[in-house]
């Protein structure tokens, strides 16, 4: 998967866990809206993982710091990479 | 129109077609609010749980719930009582 399409399914992973943090909000023990938040917390962790193993830290706390800060030294994520950002 | 009435009621009320009558006790509205709600509460009905929108389809609509999906389309859009 491309970086821009992974970028999409993390923001589509990290809105359906808003929502689900909204209804659980209220919901505390629906175990339906339980269930969605586990699915897609699983979903999005392993697409953030993926995300930063192959493209660099997502947010700089992401960064671990060992050799170097990779936060400033990788590509942030809005830059886009040479071939990408002629589409739309 | 009877100068006296300024206000935007009492110019309503008192439009040419007919006099304001004695008021009558004014009928009940027929709403779908259960009988024993007190007046001048604010209700919100609980939201159930629903299948949600799959994930990408919720963030194209802005919510991952379908009941609460409900664009902006310029009239009301879902009658109410």
């Amino acid at each position: 998967m491309d970086k821009h399409k992974l970028m999409l399914r993390i923001q589509a992973a990290g809105f359906a866990l808003t929502e689900a943090n909204l209804y659980l909000d209220s919901h505390p023990a629906c175990r339906e809206g339980l269930a969605y938040y586990r699915e897609h917390k699983a979903k999005y962790d392993e697409l953030v993982k993926e995300y930063q193993e192959r493209f660099g830290p997502l947010t700089a706390c992401a960064s671990e710091g060992t050799k170097k800060w990779e936060w400033v030294t990788e590509p942030f994520p809005w830059e886009l990479s040479e071939n990408e950002g002629g589409e739309d | 129109m009877d100068n006296k009435d300024k206000t935007l009621l009492g110019m309503l009320l008192s439009g040419d077609d007919e006099l304001p009558r004695e008021a009558e006790s004014c009928p009940v509205p027929k709403t779908k609010l259960p009988r024993e709600m007190p007046y001048a509460m604010a209700y919100v009905p609980f939201q159930p749980w629903e299948k949600p929108y799959d994930c990408e389809a919720a963030l194209q609509r802005g919510t991952a719930f379908p009941c609460l999906d409900k664009p902006f389309i310029g009239e009301e859009a879902v009658k109410n009582g």
